[in-house]
């Protein structure tokens, strides 16, 4: 079969272990011949690249079997370089990773160089009229607590952006799931490619309550109850949903470790009563850690963190035999030498990540509840705003209603007289369950009306039986309608305020799939790593 | 015994010890010196200027005296709130934009915390909420930014924009 090219991409993102690795793989250790087949390994005939990364990683491996062997974390991390490559391959991804190689910046950094030698960094001349003392410029920003007018203090001039740059990032409030992201973008491109370096100033991250923005994505629909228990950053990890079983702990967590070398705390806080906060804040601290326990080996590789599970399952592969077909031609000693060192290399590895696992998991779990205790709120409001509605007021104003169908329920004013109207339609819906949804243009005519001692018992129950989505719309709908008549009633106010709890309780109970399927993903993660502890007949879960 | 305070156009002020106490300048000037009865100099602050200063002195004579420790902690928390002026310090510091920083720099020269932190806030409750151009209008500031540059701390810093 032809041997494919190798694509261009592949020796541009090829790691910078690979290229110094490259005098290996023309070494002599009896390897590069093709006595053993590729297919064997991966039943992916043809793949150049992941051919000479197999020669390397034969080479490497008996480098670690010798027993003088004096590189072995240089070793280790090529190893673990290469067998993320493999990896990628195996599951027939790309070979595309989401961390940006150094190699990658060094066209950036010439450019920035050359071209652009006048950065803001130096700026070369004060204001004019420097009748506000420069040092005490940063004094004086520390006085703003808001940190948009840091932010406009930067956009001033050279002089006072200088100085407001370092309070601006000291202790970033990131307070949208938007703004994080541009945040983590911004310190993930490097600080060679910015103007400063941002990550460098970063003591303490803060993540208030958000403004607006529900778990579920939609930007402002969100749940008003719901939305005092979750911060942007929590909503973040809900919303990423598209995160591999292998990534032990969310990116973000990696990233913010891993670049931010000063950074000492994860901060939420949830308003007056913080405790919870503290909480979150304690597991946090230990995450970031723990995190950048590993951040620091898997970025020096160049390795994603999300990939560093998947490599080492593969190493493990590799090792579970001497018998396999990739150490065909290499001494079995040789082989169970580098093993017993590869091995331990792995459990460490794997250990770490499923530290960062559980904080993890953990936190998610703190979050979670906290959510699940405004949920239930929100049912017992629910529950025991029943007992306040006024039975006999819908009652009497259906028969009202039934008997003079065309004028309405008489009243001294007419909003009042259309409340009472909404009332009974929400009621019909409720409990009824009309046929007007079908055909939304025609007005609602039901001709029973729920009895009393029906709704007596009917509203026991909350949420009223028989409701779905669709009724909720409607009844929101009728919501609206009477929020628009500004009337004046307060029986029809007590019915409408339990007609708005139904309403919260079913769009909280969709805010909260997102979190379930959180948590679920989350002991899925932590099934996968048991099952690798059983499958490898290793311990690394403490 | 009194203190006799010399601004830098030669003017005078005699002051009470506890009031020129105030300023750690002073106060670690006086301890070092003992109370000659000379008249000390200050060449940086104009006799305008350190009226105004021992006026703030004179009024906050009594206040305690701020620990080292807590000044500290004040200085460590990154953001502070600039809210909590009292009444009196607010009639003392609604001065023109020209005298207010030369109280500040007095301020910081005589080594007199609250009166810098005073100022300082002051400033910044002028900063706030207002945009790049109103701010550079206020303190008759130019624009040295390169329309490119501008661009770019804008998109750097675009997480922090919103409110």
């Amino acid at each position: 079969m032809p041997p494919m090219p190798v694509r261009p991409s592949s020796t541009s993102e090829t790691p910078r272990v690979l290229s110094r690795l490259r005098l290996l793989e023309t070494a002599e250790y009896g390897i590069g011949s093709d006595d053993w087949r590729l297919s064997a390994v991966f039943h992916r005939p043809g793949e150049m690249a992941s051919h000479r990364l197999l020669v390397v990683f034969r080479g490497l491996t008996v480098c670690l079997a010798h027993p003088q062997c004096s590189k072995e974390s240089n070793l280790w991390a090529a190893l673990l370089g290469i067998a993320e490559r493999l990896a990628l391959v195996k599951q027939g991804e790309s070979w595309k990773s989401s961390i940006p190689r150094n190699s990658n910046c060094d066209s950036l950094r010439q450019d920035k160089h050359s071209g652009k030698q006048s950065g803001v960094v130096p700026p070369s001349k004060s204001p004019r009229s420097p009748v506000l003392p420069p040092e005490l410029l940063p004094h004086i920003f520390k006085f703003l607590p808001e940190q948009s007018d840091i932010h406009t203090c930067a956009l001033v001039c050279r002089l006072w952006h200088r100085c407001a740059i370092p309070i601006l990032y000291r202790t970033p409030n990131l307070l949208s799931v938007e703004s994080t992201r541009c945040f983590l973008s911004l310190i993930n491109q490097g600080a060679n490619r910015t103007l400063w370096p941002y990550a460098e100033f970063v003591r303490r991250i803060h993540f208030p309550l958000p403004i607006n923005g529900s778990l579920r994505g939609d930007n402002n629909n969100g749940c008003e109850m719901l939305r005092t228990a979750y911060t942007s950053l929590f909503r973040l990890v809900v919303l990423d949903r598209e995160r591999s079983e292998g990534a032990a702990a969310h990116q973000l967590f990696f990233d913010l470790s891993a670049r931010c070398s000063n950074l000492e705390a994860i901060e939420e806080s949830f308003g007056m009563n913080n405790s919870a906060g503290l909480l979150t804040q304690t597991v946090l601290q230990n995450l970031l850690r723990s995190c950048r326990n590993v951040a620091t080996l898997t970025y020096q590789v160049g390795i994603p963190p999300a990939q560093l599970t998947g490599a080492c399952t593969l190493l493990l592969e590799f090792f579970e035999g001497e018998g396999q077909p990739i150490w065909r031609g290499i001494s079995s000693d040789v082989i169970r030498g580098a093993r017993s060192r590869v091995l331990e290399k792995c459990r460490m590895t794997l250990n770490r990540l499923s530290t960062c696992m559980f904080l993890e998991a953990q936190y998610l779990a703190l979050s979670a509840q906290r959510l699940l205790d405004q949920y239930a709120l929100m049912y017992y409001r629910g529950f025991a705003g029943a007992t306040d509605l006024n039975l006999d007021f819908v009652v009497r104003a259906a028969e009202k209603e039934a008997k003079h169908p065309s004028i309405g329920v008489e009243s001294k004013a007419p909003a009042d007289a259309d409340s009472i109207a909404l009332v009974l339609q929400a009621v019909r819906l409720l409990f009824h369950q009309p046929m007007s949804h079908s055909m939304p243009e025609q007005p609602i005519i039901v001709t029973s009306f729920p009895t009393r001692a029906f709704l007596e018992t009917a509203l026991g129950i909350f949420p009223p039986s028989g409701i779905n989505s669709e009724t909720v719309e409607l009844i929101s709908e009728i919501i609206e309608q009477y929020e628009r008549l500004d009337a004046d009633q307060p029986e029809v106010d007590l019915w409408f305020r339990w007609f708005r709890d139904i309403v919260v309780w079913q769009r909280a109970g969709i805010e909260m799939e997102g979190v379930k399927e959180l948590l679920r993903k989350s002991m899925a993660r932590m099934e996968v790593f048991r099952g690798m502890q059983r499958r490898f007949g290793m311990v690394f879960i403490d | 015994m009194p203190v006799v305070l010399q601004a830098s156009d030669n003017q005078q002020f005699t002051i009470e010890k506890a009031v020129a106490e105030r300023s750690m300048l002073l106060k670690n000037m006086l301890e070092d010196v003992g109370e000659a009865g000379e008249p000390i100099p200050l060449p940086n602050v104009a006799g305008s200027i350190l009226k105004k200063v021992i006026e703030y002195c004179e009024h906050h004579k009594e206040d305690p005296v701020p620990s080292a420790e807590e000044d500290k902690d004040a200085f460590e928390s990154s953001r502070r709130k600039a809210d909590d002026i009292d009444e009196w310090d607010a009639q003392f510091i609604k001065v023109g934009n020209e005298e207010l920083f030369e109280i500040i720099l007095a301020a910081n020269y005589l080594d007199i915390k609250p009166l810098l932190d005073l100022g300082c806030k002051t400033v910044a409750n002028m900063i706030k909420g207002k945009t790049p151009e109103q701010i550079r209008e206020m303190f008759n500031i130019e624009n040295d930014f390169t329309p490119e540059e501008e661009d770019q701390i804008r998109r750097e810093n675009e997480w922090a924009a919103d409110a």
